[in-house]
């Protein structure tokens, strides 16, 4: 009974089916070991993290002047930056917005800095359902190549006060 | 159909081997139903922590039904700010004041009577009781007067009320003043040789919750008091990274508490309702020092999409730390039900494959309600966590509703529909007093069961649709940009209304029969208990 | 019955003890099947997403 005192020699090796049990289970749990890294080596999606310290004022300056040299349009009053392919794209958060909107080319690589100036925010890109967190004070650096062209959502995914469900953007690729 | 073997459900045990003379110098009584000894002292304080536990548990399951509401498309009960607000109270009721108040009425139980043993020391348990408390109501008034809108993580920079933290940090230290009371008592009740051999297996879980518990507070401490400091003014705000880091081994690591203790009492209702011995104790035991080593690390599951931690620590934090816990929930897996099939069988249930299962007492609620947790903690919390919490595939998961539909499915299915289980026993056996309404206490897991299961799942497709979680308007009304999610994903979220709504009903009714029981009950001092 | 008799009765029902639990097995084999498919089910959407490093 588990709520009495076991017999004095209760220490077994298992036997039967529970050592054919946790048999499977270890394997099992090899399997799910080994899947990460061969996925971080032979998959096409990791989040690796690459991230670098950063004053949000900084940061700021930064998408500024990438806006200020790569902006195409407008939307609803936010500017359309087109960033070079292979070339570095920024992504503010802020309570309520993300600044600003990017315009991507499939097939490209870009390397999207995303930070945030005030709460931590999430980026959420909709329908695609990739996330990845966003802090204040560290650039995050997303290597990330549109592999299927239109309109995206962007929205956050993490509580940043009282406006967060109406914080949302978009991300364009075309062909 | 009940089987005739079963009658008298309550196992009387036929020897206590390992039990010497008690060290309780009179004031403890055996019990009518099990023949163990229970410590008047501890009595009350596991009746205290026992009914601030439900009362933690009624107020975030009458929150849960109004976010349910909420978040059911066509009902959109409440408006935005109290949303938020009754979200971050129903983290705390549920996640940790029903929790914690519940296990450390556990600790207690399993520290005496099964150990043979008194109370470790009174003054610590009022001490722990009472810090408990004033940090859980500081906390809750903070909450509901609006401030501290943060949510259970209360991320930085965003910043409450100082008293919300100082609350938080009153009730962890209240708590680890429980748990060291616990191990107060095991060291009496070996000093003075209550007990002969190995502790009973339940204990054995009880201490393996209980180290977790002192890590865990240790992490609280730890994230808690600079930020208790910064929201006073007196120190720089802590990096918003290291707060996530250590945060959630607070948060994650709080959890597996949980499980710690929700497989004791697995193991506990096994041996309470059919009478189920663990085939292995070296296996059993085995696995909960897996889970002391190994699962504190479940930290990193929060970070596995987050700058400042790079590949190689989340690959490494995911799998080593991970596997060998989820190794131990497997191996449980198979002890637990192999433990009740082996003790059915042995009454004669030998028919074919599942002879047993179905001869097995559904009607009781202690085995209904430790069997579904059983069932819905592994096959929806655990495949769901082990694959949320894989480092890539968190890329499609991180912060959508699919993370809410896991840990439903563990906390609210497998730990919280177990403690109820227990608490059909903890009334009778405790309180001495009998829940009226058999019949409805009867349908009770299963309504919970069912709801909580239909909540999990449908908050999984929502999530897997790219549905945030802690979200208000699917819509976004009011937004800058129009986001149209897939019309899948609003039916979806009606379903989740729906699967609230069941599994508030089946909240309640344990809740109230619970109430009246205690309070109102028939009182079976000096009989056994009604067989359910 | 004495002490070692009592010991030697309850010695010998441990090792003749019928501890075949085959439902059990099905179960967690059912477990572990479900377990394989919704894993390399979500590898399988992830594939499916943006590239990203």
């Amino acid at each position: 009974m588990s709520i009495h005192f076991p017999e004095t020699n209760w220490f077994k090796a298992p036997t039967g089916g529970e050592r054919v049990w946790i048999g499977l289970a270890l394997a099992w749990c090899v399997v799910l070991t080994l899947a990460m890294p061969y996925w971080h080596f032979k998959g096409k999606q990791n989040s690796t993290g690459e991230s670098y310290r950063v004053a949000p004022a900084d940061f700021m300056a930064r998408t500024e002047k990438f806006v200020g040299t790569n902006k195409v349009g407008e939307l609803k009053g936010v500017p359309v930056v087109q960033p070079a392919p292979g070339g570095d794209a920024y992504l503010v958060a802020m309570m309520w917005k993300f600044y600003p909107v990017l315009k991507l080319k499939k097939d490209q690589t870009y390397r999207l800095h995303v930070s945030s100036l005030d709460l931590q925010h999430g980026f959420s890109l909709q329908p695609m359902n990739m996330n990845f967190q966003i802090l204040p004070g560290y650039d995050h650096v997303l290597t990330i190549t549109p592999t299927i062209s239109g309109e995206y959502s962007l929205i956050c995914n993490e509580f940043c006060g009282f406006g967060h469900h109406t914080m949302a953007s978009k991300i364009l690729v075309e062909d | 159909m009940r089987a005739p073997a079963l009658e008298g459900d309550l196992p009387v045990p036929e020897e206590k081997p390992g039990f010497l003379k008690g060290n309780h110098a009179g004031a403890v009584r055996t019990c009518d139903t099990t023949g163990l000894p229970v410590c008047l002292e501890a009595q009350k304080f596991i009746q205290l922590n026992a009914v601030m536990a439900v009362v933690a548990l009624l107020i975030g399951g009458v929150v849960a039904l109004l976010l349910g509401l909420t978040r059911w498309p066509s009902v959109h009960l409440l408006p935005s700010e109290w949303y938020y607000r009754l979200l971050t109270a129903h983290g705390f009721n549920m996640l940790i004041f029903w929790m914690i108040f519940m296990e450390i009425g556990i600790l207690y139980f399993a520290g005496t009577t099964l150990l043979n043993s008194r109370l470790g020391s009174k003054a610590l348990a009022w001490l722990s009781f009472g810090l408990m408390v004033t940090g859980a109501v500081t906390v809750e008034a903070m909450v509901f007067a609006g401030k501290a809108d943060v949510l259970l993580t209360s991320y930085v920079p965003i910043k409450a009320h100082p008293a919300f933290y100082l609350g938080i940090i009153l009730f962890a230290v209240g708590a680890l003043v429980g748990v060291i009371n616990f191990f107060l008592t095991i060291y009496i009740a070996k000093r003075d040789k209550t007990y002969a051999g190995s502790v009973p297996l339940v204990v054995f879980g009880a201490i393996a919750a209980a180290i977790i518990a002192v890590v865990t507070l240790l992490h609280g401490a730890l994230v808690m008091i600079p930020t208790f400091t910064w929201s006073m003014g007196w120190t720089e705000m802590p990096d918003p990274a290291w707060y996530r880091l250590v945060w959630w081994g607070l948060g994650h690591s709080s959890q597996q508490i949980n499980v710690a203790a929700m497989v004791s009492c697995w193991y506990l209702l096994g041996t309470l309702t059919v009478g189920a011995k663990p085939l292995n104790q070296a296996v059993c035991r085995g696995a909960f020092v897996l889970y002391i080593l190994f699962i504190n690390l479940a930290s990193a599951h929060h970070l596995l999409v987050d700058p400042g931690v790079g590949a190689g620590w989340k690959i490494w934090n995911t799998s080593y730390a991970m596997y060998l816990a989820v190794l131990a929930s497997m191996i449980h897996g198979f002890t637990v039900p192999a433990s009740v099939e082996h003790a059915l069988r042995k009454k004669g249930f030998n028919k074919g494959l599942f002879g047993w299962l179905f001869a097995a007492p559904w009607k009781n609620p202690g085995f209904s309600a430790f069997f579904l947790s059983l069932v819905i903690f592994g096959f929806l919390g655990g495949i769901t966590g082990v694959t949320l919490g894989t480092q890539q595939i968190n890329i499609i998961a991180h912060n959508t509703l699919r993370i809410p539909g896991h840990f439903h499915a563990t906390v609210a299915g497998g730990a919280t529909l177990c403690f109820m289980g227990l608490a059909y026993y903890v009334v009778p056996l405790i309180f001495r007093k009998e829940y009226p309404l058999k019949a409805l206490a009867r349908l009770q897991p299963y309504l919970f069961a069912a709801g909580i299961v239909t909540m999990a799942i449908s908050m999984s497709f929502a999530g897997s649709y790219g549905v945030p979680r802690r979200h208000w308007d699917l819509e976004f009304t009011g937004s800058q940009f129009a986001v149209g999610f897939d019309s899948a994903a609003h039916f979806m979220m009606g379903i989740v209304g729906v699967g609230a709504t069941l599994a508030f009903t089946g909240l309640i009714i344990f809740v109230l029969l619970t109430v009246w029981a205690v309070f109102f009950g028939k009182s079976n001092a000096g009989k056994p208990m009604e067989s359910w | 019955m004495s002490d070692e008799k009592a010991a030697e009765v309850i010695a010998s029902e441990h090792e003749h003890e019928d501890h075949k639990t085959p439902g059990t097995m099905v179960l967690v084999l059912i477990l572990l099947a479900s377990f394989a498919i919704y894993y390399f089910a979500n590898w399988k959407a992830l594939a499916d997403v943006w590239h990203v490093r």
